[in-house]
């Protein structure tokens, strides 16, 4: 096919013709080519893959090759050939001579697969073999196609040109690295695995959801003897929810709460909306109850949402009822609140107690909330809903940010009040989680490091984790490695483990590898490669089969089978692992099974997924640990998970480094955040230095002054400050894992005794917004329950000049017969979390512009959360923005374009025509919104070698000089048109879906056809609540927001005045 | 010198030199009186009454002015009509195509700006400018002295009655009588200028 | 007024200081017309003092500077400048509108002042319009070297017919300002040719040196002073300055649409085109002030730039200043009468908000230091015109500074506000465009006679006798 024949013309440098594809203008001329450190530089995008590429298919062919794994690699190597052919000489790539029916260039094919790391459903669209874009799938019970930022951007990291690439054999003494060859360290490792000795080999990882990884690390280390274990180690799990459990239930298990039928929540430190694991699944769940029909006012229903919590988190944002509380306090209000209901209140069934009634006592809801320092009303009101509610309410709690020292008697605590609110069974379902497994809590750690000092480790080794950094030193990781025999540690990335390690093999990125994961019962899911590695990679399974096998090694079950067997890849195991444990389920044909898994991504196995739940009875003695009520002082930290960075194993990931954080809006950065009160008296403002103290460790840290936190309180982010991650995140913000303090078997992040004190040095925080109240201005509304049961257009007459339609205009309006786009945004589901952000990065190629353009607000995200506070400034109401073009009917930028560079189109989108503009600006000047982007530098250009795969073909790349916006994914319109034209329809409802839509967890945004009166879009700007952003301009956009709702008593219609936060 | 300007067969006129506007003036009028063909002063500034003195007729340039104006302002507004509304329409802004008061501003412009240079273009065409032929009368002239000119006026063929008519209504030129003329009016110098003097 | 007897002129020598008599003296010192010739010719026909090759020197610094940071910039992206997202514009406009509106002054003296008979205004209107000519060549580099791709932007505003019939959007004020600017340039142009051509006769007419006499032979297109052309001529210079006196009031306000068509708060206001043209010819007298100080004393011009002329000119720089002065606390009226949220917001953040510093330099500039012109000592003191003048000019940069940079960094939705602060390449091209001003003005006054002489001796009491 001509595609790829044009791509084979040879363009060494000496018979130069110009590519047809180029990255640099200066590419066009002879003289760059000539010079071979460019024709080199372009050849690092992609080695030689394709040679290798035909090497895999001829040894695939020889055994006749699965057809999927033939179609990735034939796509692939059409990719490779379609890329290297822009940037240096091909050789070799496999024609179309028979084009594999998936594959039709300009057209994308979507394969089903699975994050290894959460086990969510992906659908990963391909252009010519290249992964481009990933989505959720909307066929996966549990992430039902949505997916969060941090899932959004792992496309970047398949593409990230620092990715090891070969196997690395280090010095340990002096750090130093040298490229190896895969059959060397196979050698070595063997070797070193066979000299071992009975129960010295130890594998430490992150915790995996896989079962056949799971079976094939158990069935590697069974062939070291008794004592070879494998440690499973998360800085993020949530092993206090699972140990909690047991000690209340019996069952180390980590439930699944039902927040879609929770009506009322109490949220004491959990960020179940924001950084849980599974924060996806519950905020779609929990906005189930919060989506509103106006029609319907009068008998709406809404569930009621407390948080307790001693930071401001997405999930505090949203509740109705905020309460900030000291870092560590989680326990005293959880007790407080038990106290309040079963004691003061004296209902359910454990109000006799005798243990319960012991471990309460002492916490009077008065004197903790005096401690505390707030209402005890807001106790009662939570009691009074959560009664109201049982059977039907949740109590949660956990997370990096109430993992203090006593977090696990806050689990009980959680436990006994859904046990007493008769939750246990309905809302909280402990049978649902998948089989019981190890916790990668802190406990397997300390136990691998006290082994390792004790000398008794030999072969240690690690995947998927990076101890040097998320350890504190305090643990003593580094020091005890140094004691075993050999290190090998598997890795996408080069961190700061590789320097403790002697072998560092590159591993497969998640879209180039096998494997399957389970997050709940009943629910398997299967992930597959989406394109040939792109580098020298293996993954950590296949290591283990190879060394299995080269070294017969006499490891049990089907892992030696598979490594002594012809096909001994890592595909096959899984494959053979299915057919042994899931298929069964299943029944049929193996082989259709196995077709239809692929192709829907997931096994979900009928009447096991979803199936009821069965109370669990509370064991009181849980309780008895409780300590006594004393009341507490002084200045408490909180370490937090951040929505973008986690743990910081993304750190090289600069979509997510200028991922805005929703509450904060910092990018590029951690900060210590301090509430006003506790600002004001220490005297600190923005950007000032702080230095943190905890224990004997201590650092300097950028203040950033958080409004709704405690006066005592604390917050800094993990994950920042990686010391060894890359270009992009090697020193980025300040790393504060070494601030964790040690508490017996588990490590305590929360809750921490600390001093804080000015250093008069300043840093400017890259905050990409720098004021935080509406100064009353028609921008959103919101109003109480009760107001919109009166009146469901209430808050849009909080001010006189809304509502325009009325307003008679000079000239006659131009007509928009046939489709007219338009989108509905509810502030009432939209929890700010930023999905949508990254979503749209990926699907309109835009680029960072990295931290010091941040702090001179040159951000390019087409969509930007905007966060109003109001209220005090010590515990605000908040409300989230999307603010995206509003695609204005009478456009303010598109008069004064002098080029016209900036039109509407006859279906009522604002269109940029990037190849008009010239970049006066004035568009950007004259929009109400500031939602216009210009493009102040070539940004593309960051984008180094490999990074430029991720580009998506359908979108254009903009240059430097040139503004551009959200065009309402024009390209997926498009696309919906032609499917359409193709069969001779028009685009229904539904047909098209924008990026951010697309991922948006909570389905706050719709879009669709506003001439259309029975689409989902056009219904909901006929709803009440709708109302427009700056309507008093009558520009009229075509997106309409629905008014914010919140389930509290009183407070007309917030005024978003308050003072000032900035 | 006049003998020898009377002798030389290419006379050209005879000018003489006046060192302030006010006698030119007087003179000018005289001179006009004379009836002469071809004739002319020349001053180192506009001199005002001058033009009457000398009997010239207004400046035709306001018409060019005016009708210049009116082509471009409707030249202007046309374009900016058919280019938005014509040639290719697009919605911009929610305005109508024809989106009048918009187009006012650039309407004016033009109007101004082809009135101007149709005006200067036609000054320079009715001036002569740029003037090739005709070489200077005296460098003084440009500085601070006043002449009058008068010229012989130009041969015609005697077959061409009309010519020879219209020449008979003007006075017939003698170099003498033209001098003494201008010795009367009270010119400081006169000379007799010949063809190759500044032809 | 001209038709005094000679007398007069003899009896005031070349102090001018004192005696309301010599009011309407336009010539001191008793000068000819010869003199005028002598006077006016002299710069052209001897070697430049070294003083002018000092000026030129700096100037021509200057304007290397200039380039360089625009060469950086357009090579690299805007990005090294300053502005950001609420900021599209930044100094770079506020440059183009200061340098736009000191074009005024030169038009408006030599077009309206002429239409009203002002004689006085020979003395400097070609000076004047000069200046205009070289400030509007200097504006104009800014709108087009501050768009993203100037390479395209410096023809892709203009009309001309493509295959791809693309065409340009004739309702954005800026495609007004190609127009206006355009034409105002163009007319301005010809109307100093114009003027130049008798004079540039007499420099021929007086030149021994034979080179320029060709370039003055060619230049002056043979003019011979008839009374025939006069009459012509003098209709056509009428003609021309009827045409730019509208044209004149026109421009500015077309650039005051840049920023009164939008709907920023702060821009768009009905009162900004009046406001402009006052500010316009407010800054334009100010900068022909300090211009013709300088010139008078350099190449001793005092008899023709006599201290009435300056007077005169003060008076107007004192009453275009209440002008300003008004406009500015009209604004206040009506962003407090209109009830307009924003556009309160907006002005109460404009003097106390973070440019504070920039609303009250302007305010403190223009509204009041002009005061001083009340005082007739003032407005006949050189130093005290000077110093007044060079504030005047600071205070109108920052009367658009205000204007671009305030209302643009706090604008509708909280969340976008920001801040704009100027890059060090901001002020290098500021610098840069001072520079190829001078550079332009300094040559002109080596290389063509600096005041109009058939004018000035029109008017001189010689040239008197006629009426």
């Amino acid at each position: 096919m001509s595609f790829n024949e044009t791509k084979m013309e040879n363009q060494t440098p000496q018979s130069f013709s110009a590519p047809r594809h180029w990255i640099a203008p200066e590419e066009l001329n002879s003289s760059y080519w000539a010079d071979s450190k460019n024709v080199e530089k372009r050849g690092q995008e992609f080695h030689d893959k394709p040679v290798e590429a035909i090497a895999l298919i001829d040894k695939l062919d020889t055994k006749g090759l699965a057809r999927r794994e033939f179609l990735t690699i034939m796509g692939a190597s059409m990719a490779m050939a379609g890329f290297a052919c822009a940037r240096r000489p091909v050789h070799k790539i496999i024609p179309y001579v028979v084009k594999p029916d998936e594959v039709t260039p300009g057209i994308a094919n979507y394969y089903a697969s699975s994050d290894p790391e959460t086990g969510a459903g992906l659908l990963v669209k391909v252009r010519e073999g290249r992964p481009v874009k990933l989505e959720g799938n909307p066929d996966h019970p549990v992430n039902r196609g949505k997916l969060s930022a941090r899932q959004q951007s792992a496309i970047l990291d398949l593409y990230d040109p620092e990715r090891l690439q070969d196997p690395q054999t280090v010095d340990r003494a002096t750090g130093k690295k040298s490229v190896a060859t895969w059959a060397d360290v196979d050698a070595r490792v063997v070797a070193q695995l066979k000299a071992a000795g009975n129960g010295k080999v130890r594998v430490l990882s992150g915790a995996s959801v896989s079962d056949s990884s799971r079976r094939l690390v158990g069935e590697f280390l069974s062939a070291f003897g008794a004592g070879s274990r494998w440690v499973e180690f998360e800085p993020l799990a949530q092993d206090e929810i699972v140990q909690g459990q047991e000690e209340s239930y019996g069952a180390a298990v980590l439930p699944v709460y039902r927040f879609d039928s929770a009506e009322a929540v109490v949220s004491i430190g959990a960020d179940f909306l924001g950084t849980w694991p599974n924060s996806v699944q519950y905020a779609s769940d929990w906005a189930k109850l919060r989506k509103l029909d106006s029609k319907k006012s009068k008998t709406a229903e809404m569930s009621k949402t407390f948080a307790f919590e001693s930071l401001m988190t997405v999930t505090g944002a949203n509740s109705d009822y905020r309460t900030p509380i000291r870092p560590g306090d989680e326990l005293k209000v959880a007790l407080a609140l038990a106290n309040q209901l079963i004691l003061q209140q004296g209902r359910s069934r454990f109000a006799g107690d005798g243990a319960v009634r012991a471990a309460l006592e002492s916490y009077k809801p008065e004197a903790v909330a005096k401690e505390i320092g707030f209402d005890a009303a807001v106790l009662a009101q939570a009691a009074d809903a959560l009664w109201a509610a049982r059977g039907k309410g949740l109590v949660v709690a956990g997370g990096l940010e109430s993992k203090s020292k006593s977090a696990v008697a806050l689990q009980n605590v959680v436990n006994l009040l859904n046990s007493a609110l008769e939750n246990e069974g309905q809302t909280v379902d402990g049978n649902a989680a998948p089989v019981a497994r190890p916790s990668a809590g802190f406990a397997g750690v300390k136990q691998l490091i006290a082994e390792m000092n004790a000398g008794s480790v030999a072969v240690l080794v690690l995947h998927r984790t990076n101890p040097a950094f998320s350890l504190p030193a305090s643990a003593g990781f580094a020091e005890a490695v140094k004691k075993v025999g050999l290190v090998i540690q598997v890795s996408e990335q080069w961190n700061e483990t590789s320097l403790l390690s002697d072998v560092v093999l590159p591993d497969h990125h998640a879209l180039e590898n096998w494997g399957d994961a389970r997050i709940r019962k009943g629910v398997t899911s299967l992930q597959q490669p989406t394109l040939a590695p792109i580098y020298a990679t293996r993954s950590f399974q296949d290591s283990l089969l190879t060394w299995i096998g080269q070294g017969k090694l006499g490891a049990s079950g089907l892992a030696a089978r598979v490594a002594n067997a012809a096909e001994n890849t890592w595909h096959d195991y899984v494959v053979a692992n299915w057919k042994e444990t899931v298929f069964p389920l299943a029944g049929g044909s193996f082989q259709a099974f196995w077709e239809t898994s692929l192709r829907d991504g997931v096994f979900v196995q009928k009447g096991v997924a979803g199936a009821h739940a069965s109370a669990r009875s509370f064991r009181s003695s849980a309780l008895a640990k409780t300590p006594k009520y004393k009341a507490e002082s002084g200045v408490k930290l909180a370490l937090y998970a951040s929505m973008a960075q986690a743990d910081g194993r993304t750190s090289n990931n600069a979509w997510l480094q200028e991922f805005p954080d929703p509450i904060s809006t910092v990018t590029w950065d951690n900060f210590v955040a301090v509430g006003p009160a506790l600002a004001k008296k220490l005297g600190f403002s923005a950007n000032d230095v702080a230095k943190v103290q905890v224990g004997s460790a201590s650092m300097e840290i950028p203040v950033q002054i958080q409004p709704g936190m405690h006066g005592e309180a604390l917050a800094i982010a993990v994950g920042y400050g990686r010391k060894v991650a890359g270009k992009v995140g090697t020193g980025v913000g300040v790393d504060v894992f070494p601030l964790v303090q040690i508490e017996g078997d588990s490590l305590a992040y929360s809750g921490l005794s600390a001093q804080i004190s000015k250093t008069g040095k300043f840093y400017k925080l890259a905050e990409t917004q720098w004021h935080h109240v509406t100064e009353n201005r028609p921008i959103i509304n919101d109003i109480t329950l009760a107001e919109f049961k009166k009146n469901p257009a209430a808050a849009n007459h909080t001010d006189p000049h809304l509502r325009m339609e009325d307003v008679p205009t000079m000239w006659s309006k131009h007509e928009y017969k046939g489709y007219r786009w338009g989108m509905a945004i509810d502030l009432n589901s939209c929890t700010g979390c930023g999905a949508c952000v990254i979503g749209c990065q990926a699907e309109n190629n835009i680029p960072v512009v990295g931290r010091n353009n941040v702090r001179i607000s040159r951000e390019m995200h087409w969509i930007r959360i905007d966060r109003y506070y109001s209220g005090s400034a010590e515990s605000p109401d908040v409300v989230f923005q999307p603010m995206l073009c509003q695609h204005c009917e009478n456009a303010p930028c598109e008069t004064v374009c002098p080029v016209l560079a900036t039109v509407h189109d006859d279906e009522g989108t604002n269109n940029q025509v990037y190849n008009r503009c010239v970049g006066t600006r004035y568009c950007s000047n004259n929009c109400p919104y500031k939602v216009r982007r210009f493009n102040f530098f070539d940004h593309w250009k960051s984008y180094e070698g490999s990074m430029n795969l991720v580009w998506n073909p359908d979108v254009t790349v903009r240059s430097r000089g040139i503004m551009e916006k959200c065009s309402f994914c024009i390209q997926r319109v498009q696309k919906a048109r032609f499917d359409r034209k193709n069969k001779g329809e028009k685009i229904v409802d539904g047909d098209i879906q924008t990026a951010c839509q697309q991922t948006c967890p909570t389905d706050a945004i719709v879009f669709g056809n506003i001439n259309d009166p029975e689409s989902r879009v056009s219904k909901l700007h006929a709803d009440a609540r709708a109302f427009r952003s700056l309507e008093i301009l009558n520009t009229r956009p075509a997106i309409s927001y629905l008014s914010k709702v919140r389930n509290k008593n009183g407070g007309a219609a917030q005024h978003h005045g308050g003072e000032h936060h900035g | 010198m006049s003998n020898a300007s009377q002798t030389s067969p290419q006379l050209a006129g005879v000018v003489g030199f006046f060192d302030n506007p006010g006698t030119l003036l007087q003179a000018t009028a005289k001179v006009r009186d004379e009836n002469y063909q071809s004739w002319d002063t020349f001053t180192p500034y506009p001199v005002h009454g001058l033009e009457h003195a000398q009997g010239l007729k207004r400046s035709p340039l306001p018409y060019v002015t005016f009708v210049a104006g009116l082509t471009g302002g409707t030249l202007g507004y046309l374009l900016q009509y058919w280019t938005s509304a014509v040639s290719w329409a697009i919605n911009v802004g929610g305005k109508p195509f024809h989106s009048g008061p918009a187009f006012i501003p650039i309407t004016f412009e033009l109007t101004v700006l082809f009135a101007a240079l149709s005006t200067v273009g036609a000054m320079f065409f009715l001036n002569g400018l740029p003037n090739t032929k005709k070489k200077i009368v005296d460098p003084s002239i440009t500085r601070d002295r006043f002449a009058i000119l008068i010229e012989v006026p130009p041969s015609v063929d005697a077959d061409n009655e009309k010519a020879v008519a219209r020449q008979a209504r003007f006075k017939k030129f003698d170099e003498s009588e033209a001098k003494s003329l201008l010795q009367k009016l009270g010119a400081k110098d006169i000379r007799s200028v010949n063809a190759e003097g500044w032809f | 007024m001209a038709a005094r007897p000679s007398t007069t002129g003899v009896s005031i020598m070349a102090d001018t200081h004192s005696t309301a008599v010599h009011q309407d003296l336009l010539v001191a010192g008793n000068k000819t017309m010869v003199d005028v010739n002598e006077d006016v010719a002299r710069p052209l026909e001897n070697f430049p003092t070294s003083t002018w090759w000092a000026c030129f020197g700096v100037a021509l610094a200057a304007l290397g500077i200039g380039a360089l940071v625009v060469t950086t910039f357009v090579m690299n992206g805007l990005g090294v400048l300053g502005l950001n997202q609420p900021n599209g514009w930044g100094i770079d406009i506020v440059n183009f509108v200061f340098w736009v509106g000191i074009g005024h002054a030169g038009t408006l003296i030599s077009a309206i002042l002429f239409l009203f008979r002002q004689k006085w205004r020979t003395a400097i209107n070609r000076s004047a319009e000069a200046m205009t000519i070289f400030a509007v060549i200097t504006a104009l580099t800014f709108p087009l070297l501050h768009t993203g791709r100037p390479w395209l932007a410096a023809y892709w505003l203009l009309p001309y017919p493509n295959q791809r019939q693309l065409w340009v959007n004739f309702r954005s004020p800026l495609l007004w300002d190609v127009f206006a600017v355009g034409t105002y340039f163009t007319v301005s142009a010809v109307f100093w040719f114009v003027g130049l051509i008798p004079d540039l006769a007499s420099i021929r007419d007086r030149a021994k040196n034979n080179i320029r006499k060709l370039i003055f032979t060619i230049l002056s297109m043979g003019w011979r002073g008839s009374n025939k052309n006069w009459a012509h001529y003098e209709s056509a210079y009428m003609i021309l300055a009827g045409l730019s006196t509208p044209l004149v009031l026109s421009v500015h306000t077309i650039v005051s649409f840049d920023f009164a068509v939008a709907q920023l708060p702060g821009w768009h206001a009905t009162i900004f085109p009046p406001y402009f043209v006052a500010g316009a010819i407010f800054s334009g007298f100010a900068m022909v002030v300090t211009l013709l100080v300088i010139m008078r004393e350099a190449f001793n011009l005092k008899a023709y730039i006599t201290m009435d002329h300056l007077e005169r000119m003060n008076k107007i720089i004192m009453a275009t200043g209440l002008m300003v002065g008004y406009a500015y606390a009209c604004e206040f009226f009506i962003a407090w009468y209109s009830g307009g949220a924003f556009e309160k917001f907006i002005f109460i953040n404009r003097a106390f908000g973070p440019y504070w510093w920039a609303y009250w330099t302007m305010t403190i500039c223009n509204a009041f230091i002009p005061q001083v012109f009340w005082w007739r000592s003032m407005r006949r003191s050189i130093p005290a015109m000077f110093i007044v003048s060079l504030f005047v000019n600071i205070g109108m940069w920052f009367e658009r500074y205000v204007i671009v940079a305030t209302s643009l960094h706090r604008d509708f939705l909280p969340s976008s506000w920001g801040y704009y602060t100027p890059t060090w390449f901001d002020w290098g091209w500021t610098i840069g465009a001072f520079g190829l001003f001078f550079v332009l003005f300094l040559l002109f006054v080596r290389l063509l006679p600096t005041i109009a002489m058939a004018e000035v001796k029109s008017v001189m009491p010689q040239g008197g006798h006629h009426e």
